[in-house]
């Protein structure tokens, strides 16, 4: 695969999204569509980077259960999690308890509320697989298993082989923006960064903080400063034959542009959500606040259909993990019931569902130093209103070393539910056509089950 | 036969226009030199080049002959003959011919020849130049490569230019051939300018007026042997500092007068002290190339640690041995106890009682720091099999091996303790030390029995073993050279340049493989690096938030204790701070859904550009009033200064003339290539402010200056 360098099309692209969105002309003027909050809906993305360790998030509380994980995961290794300070829930579709990480307590509540699902053995795969196949070279595996990078971007594309550089996300967004040419606004917001899931084809994100700047400043002296910005814009207008040019000046016209509408959103006196992001100032909580800000603002942006993305971690705890996975799961636990809260009070909560995803899982059994090595399958959350909850979606996999689930003797688990399964699962209930799905989802066809049921 | 037929009327007006032209200027009034100046057509998709001064107005009015517009390709020439200097022979295709393109040579023969076929009519001497010896330029001169199109039917194209990157490119566009080296172009004053202050932000941390007529002066080469013997610049080393367990213990002591035993835990668990370092040295330290080359590496080879004298412990080794040989700049950071215990490999032991060793540095040894995933060609492009998939150059399995390898070691023992495998406790001093009892004694294959170890083998040999069986990998040098070009020259070098400097890797010249020097030295020193003017189209690379930062505070001279730059909100490049192993931004990161390299995009975004337009908001006009305390001076510093706006004091005598103090800061920062719209827009706002207040109307041009895209990317 040689590098192909596409200047000109990158720059049609881009150029062809922005006119698409109409968004320097038309943010600028601020123009805001009416609209109905019922006709509102937005998915959004938490992706924890690094790959959580499932393992330690979700154990079995039922005697044989913790058994044996406790025989795997025993005190020595430093990673185990003792019975008693488990948060118990007991899913409704299976006989089984099961105990969230003592860290994940709001989760606990959300999951007892029937708001909050999870997915089990969730992950990237080429094709259904099994052990035996996987092994014998016969089932296809994503390339470079295991490796971050790779299966970051394979999970982000839902492209196992590592080809793909746009994300599903962005796809999702290509499809929204086409749908709703009305619409002035990127279907697709990213915090802080753009990240693989958030590049489409046609369409470009909005990436706004995890904070209130967005905004030029000035340099306190009015006219000075109005004879500064125009020339700035003049100057950022210009043609250019460079790519990298090209693209950075896309972004930096639609951040000057967009600040204008999303700044006073981001700094809403008036806001119903910000004070229930008060008690969660720290990085995942304060992406979530932006985000909730985001939704809250719907009406000035005219937005319908929206998608979030935001990113938490690094979950890549090989060594120390007790400490920093507990950090972890604290903060994303209480920011998530904080950001359901918000969108309960601002009676969105059935219009917005808030997802997870991780590049992998991690080992059942330990690592030295008290930590875990890179798996594969893992469980992931979906939270909201429309959360068929309270109940387990997908199949836990065998714990069993070197069982049937068990790609080697680790306790790496073959994923029972791709990526695009759960991908689907999660676009359709936003309202993508059928006839779309292919477009986000190209390896959808490779499995049977396309809906996972989980939301109304 | 052509494209189009408004094309072909379009290119019979060229002609007769041309006709005009030559006629017209052959009267002998014009200067000395002259520019070749590139023009492109993208419905014939002609290139065309000319040095008639009165055809590139025309061309560049678009009246006469539509559709032409400036590529950016310029290339000096003579418009005198000399001995030294041949005529260069312009043609046309003959009427009738169907050929619609002009065709140059400075070859005499080739000239005498072309005028005897039927499809070529001869039009004029368009100038004089040098031509190669035995393929190569003289010194003060810069080779002119030729391209050459054919449809195999009537259309045929000829591009000329100095840009070794554009050309390299030419051929993978089809029916495009390059025909090397046909003429060598004097080098100007301000091409050597140009040159002078690409090389600085290639090399240094910024150009500043008086380094750009020294490097101007010396050359590229002897400025870089130059740099590669100064002697090194030392962070200030922190002593030893124990993390209490009794956080109690490190108080942050705030009565005045502040001293660095204060603010206990600034001064001693974060890395402030030494980022603040950083940016003092990286205006002050004359060993510029070597503390550039320390950042490239510590982005390459990262580990992150709190303890403040760790921090400049680690970060001096990159300094150290930044032109050493790869293999003990390696092992030097392999070895790290910083390494050690970012990767978890500090203290990693052989399987016992159900715990596995520990996979994290085995795996990112290989993915991050020496062979790369997949496998690479010597000129960096990734193997395919007949299948044209990749081929992974390890599997889970290695890891697993390699885990086993890298057991054994631990921390260093701490002053006046008794050392001990697990009584060592965090101590970042020297390097880890072996225990071989507690490392894995077992029969080890690794890579397909690239590197197989018998039983009983110390920690020690078999690490150095391993770390040597990678660094001897051809997957290693196009792997780590790539990086090392993206990070100081171009984000998408092309494959040639890759090779090249891979070359130079594998071999010094004396029969050493990953001479840093020589590595150095072949990435900057290359056609592809060096020259006044680059047009390719993906040249360059975005400036870190962290080298913007140094290139301000030195082209500015600006005073500072490196407080705003050290912790201004970088939306993710907090030095030495890099949030994973993968760095601050992947290296593989690409342009949003293509295939372009673009890794400083992995932190740039909408949001990121309102940071970078605000900081240079920050540092223009903190001292007209309170911006925003990072600028101030702040309490726990010792010795605060805070970052002053700058005084701007030279460049305060060209506030009266705009266009001069214009074309100033474009060779300073744009090495003489902003266009003439920008230009007009930045000229016309200085115009507009009272020429009583010189400062206001330096910094109008300089903030725009600063926050164009232009200045963003680095080409």
């Amino acid at each position: 695969m040689r590098h192909r360098h596409l200047p000109s099309p990158v720059r049609r692209r881009l150029l062809q999204a922005m006119v698409a969105s109409g968004l320097v002309a038309a943010v600028e003027r601020n123009l805001a569509l009416a609209q109905t909050a019922a006709d509102y809906k937005a998915l959004v993305c938490v992706f924890l980077a690094g790959g959580n360790d499932g393992e330690n998030t979700l154990i079995r509380h039922d005697a044989a259960g913790y058994q044996q994980y406790a025989a795997v995961r025993t005190p020595a290794s430093g990673i185990n999690i003792p019975q008693a300070q488990l948060a118990p829930i007991q899913p409704l579709n299976l006989a089984t308890p099961y105990g969230f990480h003592p860290a994940c307590a709001p989760l606990k509540t959300l999951f007892d509320q029937k708001r909050l699902a999870v997915l089990a053995n969730v992950g990237v795969l080429a094709q259904p697989s099994a052990r035996a196949g996987l092994e014998n070279g016969s089932t296809k595996r994503p390339a470079n298993l295991f490796s971050h990078s790779d299966q970051e971007l394979a999970l982000q594309s839902s492209d196992a082989r590592g080809f793909t550089r746009t994300g599903w996300g962005g796809r999702l967004a290509d499809r929204l923006e086409a749908s709703a040419p009305q619409s002035l606004f990127p279907a697709l917001t990213s915090i802080d960064a753009l990240k693989t899931w958030t590049a489409g084809v046609t369409s470009i994100p909005l990436t706004v903080p995890a904070g209130p700047w967005f905004t030029l400043f000035g340099s306190n002296r009015g006219d000075f400063d109005v004879l500064r910005d125009a020339a700035m814009r003049e100057i950022l207008a210009l043609p250019r034959a460079n790519t990298y040019d090209d693209v950075a000046q896309i972004l930096a016209e639609e951040g000057l542009a967009a600040s204008s509408v999303v700044f006073p959103i981001l700094n809403n006196p008036q806001s119903i959500v910000a004070p229930y992001f008060a008690t969660v100032d720290m990085p995942v909580g304060r992406q979530l606040k932006s985000i909730a800000l985001m939704i809250e603002g719907r009406a000035q942006t005219g937005v319908r259909r929206q998608v979030f993305f935001g990113s938490q971690g690094p979950y890549d705890t090989h060594g120390g993990q007790a400490g920093q996975h507990h950090i972890l799961l604290d903060e994303l636990s209480r920011a998530l019931a904080a950001f359901d809260a918000a969108m309960n009070a601002l009676g969105v909560s059935s219009q917005v569902t808030t997802f997870t995803l991780s590049e992998f899982g991690r080992t059942f059994k330990p690592a030295a130093n008290a930590g875990t090595d890179h798996g594969w399958g893992n469980y992931a959350f979906v939270m909201g209103g429309a959360v068929k909850g309270g109940q387990f979606y997908g199949t836990v996999p065998n714990h069993a070393l070197d069982g049937p689930d068990d790609l080697g003797k680790d306790g790496r688990w073959i994923p029972t539910t791709s990526i695009e399964t759960y991908g689907a699962t999660l676009v359709r209930w936003l309202g993508v056509a059928e006839g779309d799905l292919p477009y986000i989802f190209p390896n959808l066809g490779a499995f049977a089950v396309k809906d996972l049921g989980m939301l109304a | 036969m052509s494209p189009l037929r408004s094309s072909r009327a379009n290119a019979r007006i060229v002609a007769l226009a041309l006709a005009f032209l030559v006629a017209s200027s052959s009267g002998g009034v014009l200067a000395a030199t002259g520019t070749a100046i590139e023009f492109y057509e993208p419905v014939l998709r002609h290139y065309f080049m000319t040095a008639f001064p009165e055809e590139a107005v025309m061309l560049d009015g678009g009246q006469v002959v539509k559709g032409w517009s400036r590529t950016g390709g310029e290339f000096t020439i003579h418009t005198d003959p000399a001995p030294d200097r041949r005529a260069v022979c312009r043609f046309y295709g003959a009427p009738g011919s169907g050929v619609q393109s002009h065709f140059y040579t400075a070859d005499p023969a080739e000239c005498e020849w072309v005028k005897t076929l039927p499809a070529w009519r001869y039009e004029a001497i368009a100038f004089y130049i040098q031509v190669p010896t035995a393929g190569a330029c003289v010194a003060g001169t810069t080779p002119v490569y030729r391209s050459f199109f054919s449809d195999l039917i009537k259309d045929i194209n000829h591009r000329f230019t100095v840009d070794l990157t554009a050309a390299a490119r030419m051929p993978l566009k089809a029916g495009w051939v390059s025909e090397g080296i046909v003429m060598c172009a004097p080098l100007g004053d301000a091409d050597l300018a140009a040159d002078a202050v690409r090389l600085l932000e290639q090399a240094s941390f910024g150009p500043t007026e008086s380094l750009v007529q020294e490097v101007k002066t010396k050359g590229a080469a002897a400025w870089v042997d130059e740099q590669l013997k100064l002697n090194v610049t030392r962070y200030a080393q922190p002593p030893w500092f124990d993390i209490p367990s009794d956080p109690a213990l490190c108080v942050d002591d705030k009565t005045p007068p502040v001293t660095p035993q204060k603010y206990c835990i600034f001064h001693k668990i974060t890395p402030a002290p030494v980022q603040m370092e950083f940016f003092r040295q990286s205006k002050s330290a004359p060993d510029q190339l070597r503390l550039r080359m320390a950042h490239v590496w510590h982005q390459i080879f990262i580990a992150v640690i709190f303890e403040t004298y760790a921090t400049a412990e680690l970060q001096q080794r990159f300094r150290d041995h930044a032109f050493g040989t790869f293999e003990n700049l390696l092992l030097k950071y392999a070895l790290s106890p910083q390494l050690g215990a970012f990767q978890n490999w500090v203290k990693n032991v052989p399987e016992f009682n159900g715990i596995r060793p520990n996979e994290n540095f085995a795996r990112e040894l290989m993915q991050l720091f020496t062979v790369g995933v997949n496998q690479l060609d010597e000129d960096g492009t990734p193997r395919l099999d007949v299948q044209g998939q990749l081929i992974p150059n390890y599997a889970q399995g290695d890891i697993e091996t390699l885990a086993r390898v890298l057991t054994g070691y631990t921390f260093p023992t701490k002053p006046g303790y008794t050392p001990g495998f697990w009584e060592n406790g965090s101590y970042y001093v020297g390097d880890m030390i072996p225990f071989d009892a507690r490392h894995d004694q077992g029969f080890k294959s690794l890579l397909g029995g690239r590197l197989v170890l018998g039983q009983g083998g110390t920690a020690e040999a078999e690490v150095k073993a391993a770390i040597r069986m990678l660094v001897d990998h051809p997957s290693t040098p196009p792997f780590v050279v790539k990086q090392l070009i993206q990070k100081t020259v171009t984000s998408s070098p092309s494959p040639g340049y890759v090779l090249r400097v891979v070359q130079v890797f594998k071999n010094n010249g004396a029969g050493k493989r990953g001479d840093l020097a020589a590595v150095t030295r072949a990435i900057l020193l290359d056609p592809e690096a060096r020259g006044a003017r680059k047009i390719d189209p993906v040249y360059g690379r975005l400036r870190e938030p962290s080298l913007q930062w140094t290139a301000m505070i030195r082209a500015l001279d600006v005073v500072t204790d490196g407080f705003a730059p050290a912790s201004a909100d970088y939306r993710t490049q907090s030095l030495f701070q890099a949030q994973t192993v993968f760095g601050y931004y992947p290296a593989d990161y690409v342009l949003p859904g293509t295939l372009t390299p673009a890794p400083e995009f992995g932190i740039f975004s909408s949001a990121g550009f309102l940071d970078r337009a605000n900081h240079i908001n920050g540092l223009l006009y903190n001292s007209d009033f309170t911006y925003s305390s990072q600028f101030q001076p702040m309490p726990q510093v010792y010795n605060a200064l805070g970052t002053p706006s700058p005084a701007l004091t030279t460049f305060l005598a060209d506030a009266s003339q705009p266009d001069a103090l214009v074309a100033r800061l474009d060779r300073l920062f744009l090495h003489g290539t902003m266009s003439a719209a920008m230009r007009k827009t930045i000229v016309n706002a200085v115009n507009k402010l009272s020429p009583a207040d010189p400062l206001r109307r330096v910094k109008m041009a300089i903030n725009l200056m600063l926050a164009s895209i232009d200045y963003q990317v680095q080409k």
